[in-house]
């Protein structure tokens, strides 16, 4: 598969992020106006380049983990794009094209991630394939959550260690990441539990095609955001532990898709003809 | 051709007799500077003796807490002693000691420090945004009474446009340096907007004044004063239109608030960690910002390990300050480097438009004869 809008898109995040580093030298930072036409550029080329993937296999293109991890990143990119059309989340832009940027890189150093597969289980009817996208959906709002944990961290760091400068005083307050996060998390434990809600039928209608230890870990998932969103409305969690707890969770959660992948593996039709890699 | 002599002369000395008259604070303490300030009265006769010189072709005075300078720009070369008589005769101290202090700078220069006034770079608190708006005012003030011409026209705006370039370009604004702003800049950090926090504060000192001012200036949903002195406390209360608190109902009514300003003068601490901690648990953690600018503290200090409570003693505060001054400070050489050279084009500009005005007059004047002659041909 051509790759080259792949690497068109990850010039544009990681310009972004280089442009932001430049403002930050100078104490400045990157304004939405500069920011959103080359995020937005690189948004429009992945979509592109996952469209052209999705054609070749005739459904959504979460075939392996490469393009799981890749359509991850294009949703909390849309995400991103969408917060900050509306808010003004200064820095967002910045760690969310370095987020983007490194794990392209990193997805490539390991192109066995990218195999072949044909028109398997996840294409084999509509349900599935809503399943399987909504759930990854989910997984793009989580990796957008981690991104504002880790700006949480970095300002909540700067006001313990009286750090100063013009980089803190343009970090989004303490307040507004909190608030921010438990929007992204509402969002994406919804969409989670409407993956799951979809699967259901699935696994009441086809009982014998859902591995058990692959619901367990996706249930495992939904459960631990479930907890994070009810101790945090219960103003049981907050502070620097919410911001660790989504960090982490995101980390889990991408460890729980190696059960779901090799349940996808295991469930593969046998004799398919191999379409992609 | 006599007409046509004064003509350029008056034209080419727009820019040789540009000076100004600066008693500032580099050169005049604290002290003296009260004592020599001009009050309004004087301010008027000293506008209306310079507008009366016919020397001088514009000129405007502007007065803000740390300097008095007079701008001018002369139509003759005795301009400059002219407005000089004028000028000291409004001052009660020797002219040779009055010499010493007024820092007067000419042409090219006088640009250049008018640059670097406009940028905050000349204040003493380097950096400050409040001078620009200053010059502004001075200017519009002194435009509208006519008092400003071609010359003036073409500097003063170069010098805003100049002020905002440094501002937005270097690092000459960057961090607060006053205790009342590094504490609003702390507090917006933690809430971001402030339009709906509450503000505590306890004791009656002028630095919790001050950074109550800040806060206020952001405004802060609601300001609560309390002190051991009801009275002092009903006094802030009554400037800043705030309310007072019993000082015995601190401790029970801290949970409401979600800054809080310490600076009594009492010998111990007066919130305690376990104090603090119940207010937190009622509170439900929401972020608690502590400022405690008192010596001794008024807060124990092991209250900034409770969670979600931000607590920043004076000298936290202090050395934010002056770590931010310290970088403006750095900063200034590189912000008179960039003032130099757009202060040395303006001026280039100006002596450009002088000359080519004077050359187009002597044309004009040398030309209106024949053309008369030629018109009586006709």
């Amino acid at each position: 598969m051509n790759l080259s809008l792949y690497w068109l898109a990850f010039s544009c995040f990681a310009a972004a992020f280089v442009l932001h580093l430049y403002f930050l030298k100078n104490k400045n930072y990157l304004s939405r106006r500069f920011s959103l036409p080359i995020m937005g550029t690189g948004f429009a080329l992945l979509t592109i380049f996952m469209y052209s993937r999705g054609s070749a296999v005739g459904a959504c293109p979460i075939g392996n983990p490469f393009e799981i991890i890749v359509f991850i990143f294009w949703t909390s990119l849309l995400i991103y794009l969408l917060v900050a059309l509306f808010f003004s989340v200064n820095y967002l832009g910045f760690f969310s094209a370095g987020m983007i940027a490194v794990a392209m890189v990193l997805v490539r150093l390991f192109p066995a991630l990218d195999y072949a597969y044909g028109e398997g289980h996840i294409n084999s009817s509509a349900i599935v394939g809503m399943h399987a996208s909504l759930a990854v959906f989910s997984y793009g709002v989580f990796a957008l959550l981690s991104v504002l944990g880790i700006m949480y961290l970095v300002q909540f760091y700067g006001l313990s260690k009286r750090r100063t400068g013009s980089f803190f005083t343009f970090l989004p307050s303490l307040t507004q990441l909190e608030h921010l996060q438990t929007w992204v998390l509402s969002t994406g434990l919804f969409l989670l539990t409407l993956s799951l809600f979809v699967g259901s039928f699935i696994y009441l209608y086809d009982l014998g095609e859902v591995p058990h230890y692959k619901l367990s870990f996706t249930v495992l998932v939904w459960l631990m955001y479930f907890v994070f969103l009810v101790l945090r409305l219960l103003k049981r969690l907050f502070s620097s532990k919410y911001a660790w707890s989504v960090i982490i969770g995101f980390l889990v959660a991408l460890l729980a898709l190696i059960p779901v992948d090799r349940a996808r593996q295991d469930l593969a039709p046998h004799g398919e003809s191999e379409i992609m890699g | 051709m006599n007409e046509m002599q004064v003509t350029a002369k008056n034209s080419l000395s727009v820019g040789n007799s540009l000076f100004v008259f600066s008693l500032n604070h580099h050169q005049v303490s604290l002290d003296d500077r009260e004592k020599l300030a001009l009050d309004e009265t004087a301010l008027v006769e000293l506008n209306d003796a310079v507008a009366k010189l016919d020397s001088v072709a514009e000129f405007m005075c502007l007065k803000t807490c740390n300097r008095f300078e007079l701008y001018a720009s002369g139509l003759t070369e005795r301009c400059v002693e002219e407005v000089w008589e004028v000028f000291r005769r409004f001052y009660s101290v020797p002219e040779q000691k009055l010499k010493e202090i007024v820092d007067s700078k000419h042409s090219a220069q006088m640009i250049q420090h008018l640059f670097e006034v406009c940028s905050g770079v000349d204040s003493q608190m380097i950096g400050e945004t409040e001078i620009l708006g200053q010059v502004k005012r001075s200017f519009e003030d002194s435009r509208s009474t006519g008092k400003i011409g071609g010359a003036f026209n073409r500097i003063f705006p170069k010098a805003f446009q100049a002020a905002k370039w440094v501002r937005t370009n270097t690092l000459i604004g960057q961090g607060q340096v006053s205790i009342g702003n590094v504490a609003v800049d702390l507090a917006q950090r933690i809430f971001g907007d402030l339009t709906q926090r509450k503000v505590l504060v306890i004791g009656a000192g002028e630095v919790a004044r001050l950074t109550a001012q800040s806060l206020v200036s952001r405004s802060v949903e609601s300001v609560t004063f309390t002190s051991r002195t009801e009275a002092n406390a009903k006094d802030l209360a009554d400037e800043f239109t705030a309310s007072t608190l019993p000082f015995s109902s601190i401790l029970k009514e801290l949970h409401q608030f979600d800054i809080l300003i310490a600076s009594t003068s009492a010998p111990h601490a007066i919130i305690d960690k376990k104090s603090l901690k119940r207010a937190m648990r009622k509170r439900s953690y929401e972020p608690l910002f502590i400022i405690d600018l008192a010596m001794p503290r008024d807060i124990e200090p092991q209250a900034g390990k409770i969670a979600q409570v931000f607590l920043y003693d004076l000298d936290d505060v202090s050395g934010i300050a002056n770590e931010n001054l310290k970088n403006r400070t750095l900063e200034i050489e590189h912000c008179k480097q960039v003032l130099s050279a757009r202060s040395w084009a303006t001026w280039l500009d100006v002596m450009r438009r002088s000359m080519t005005k004077s050359l187009r007059d002597s044309i004009e004047n040398s030309a209106l004869p024949e053309t008369d002659s030629s018109d009586l041909k006709r």
